[in-house]
């Protein structure tokens, strides 16, 4: 099981990758913003896209589009401050599997994590 | 379309933010604006720390004035524009960043370093970003927080623009918002 965790903030990062360790993941590919995302995702293949929403560069939103576009299926989870209904509506109309808004507590993670990641 | 996780995020937000602190009307006056906004601030600081990090922070809206705040280690900013023009900056006194990164990252900070500008930097846009999910007003946009750090740096605004401090206190420090508006 590899996860591709893109999030322009690098103890973002950590806190994501620390509850993908607790749920046994240990494959991990980092990127600092959607763009670096992009280039990865298209360098290895990944089981699943963990991505931000605002991040410099390329958005997550503008990541996920390249992902669906290229045909790919892959579960992408966006996991952002961006809480209003048409921003949720937004996501799945470019193909978000799941969504999460910031601030979430650990459990909310986990659980989350936990639906998609089968070790 | 997913019904089922719209309903299922909205929930989880309901559940964040209590539907009567939704209540807003979009034209409404610029002090009332502002006034709302201060109290999305006060209400989206204390979620944040609360849901995130586990620290209960009290405010003093006694404190809610017009002043200058006490020194701080380090300092988020980020900026709100459309609907909404305000900058905030959020400074966080150097044990309760401390505190907070220990609890995200298991491991204590002995020095203000990357993980802890980062943390500050994510933290205000939380507070950014949950205060403006309170406003429930239509085309607010946020930017992206930069950071500032060392001991006694000062955040200054254009003397035009009225800044209106939010001081809050916890069991492991200080934090202040400084709301700068025009």
């Amino acid at each position: 099981m590899k996860v591709l965790v893109a999030d322009d903030s690098g103890v973002m990062r950590k806190i994501i990758i620390r509850s993908l360790n607790a749920c046994g993941v240990s494959e991990i590919v980092e990127a600092a913003d959607g763009s670096e995302g992009w280039k990865a995702f298209q360098q290895e293949p990944v089981d699943i896209v963990l991505t931000d929403w605002n991040m410099p560069e390329m958005s997550g939103l503008d990541f996920l589009k390249e992902i669906r576009g290229s045909g790919s299926d892959v579960p992408v989870i966006m996991i952002t401050t961006e809480a209003e209904k048409g921003k949720v509506i937004e996501a799945i109309q470019a193909g978000v599997t799941d969504y999460l808004c910031k601030p979430f507590e650990q459990e909310e993670l986990r659980d989350k994590l936990e639906k998609y990641v089968a070790v | 379309m997913n019904e089922y996780l719209v309903a299922e995020v909205m929930e989880r937000n309901a559940k964040k933010i209590r539907s009567d602190d939704l209540a807003f009307q979009e034209d409404a006056h610029p002090t009332e604006l502002q006034q709302r906004l201060v109290q999305c601030l006060v209400d989206s600081t204390k979620t944040v720390f609360s849901t995130m990090c586990g620290i209960k922070l009290h405010a003093d809206s006694d404190s809610v004035k017009n002043c200058h705040g006490e020194s701080f280690q380090v300092s988020g900013i980020i900026g709100f524009s459309g609907a909404v023009k305000a900058t905030i900056v959020v400074s966080v006194h150097q044990n309760l960043i401390f505190s907070a990164a220990e609890t995200f990252l298991g491991i204590r900070p002995e020095e203000i370093d990357s993980d802890v500008t980062d943390l500050v930097g994510e933290l205000a846009n939380m507070i950014a970003g949950n205060a403006k999910e309170r406003m429930n007003l239509p085309g607010i946009n946020l930017g992206l927080p930069t950071v500032v750090a060392g001991q006694g740096h000062k955040v200054t605004c254009n003397s035009i623009l009225s800044v209106t401090m939010l001081p809050f206190s916890s069991d492991f420090g200080s934090l202040s918002i400084e709301l700068c508006t025009t």
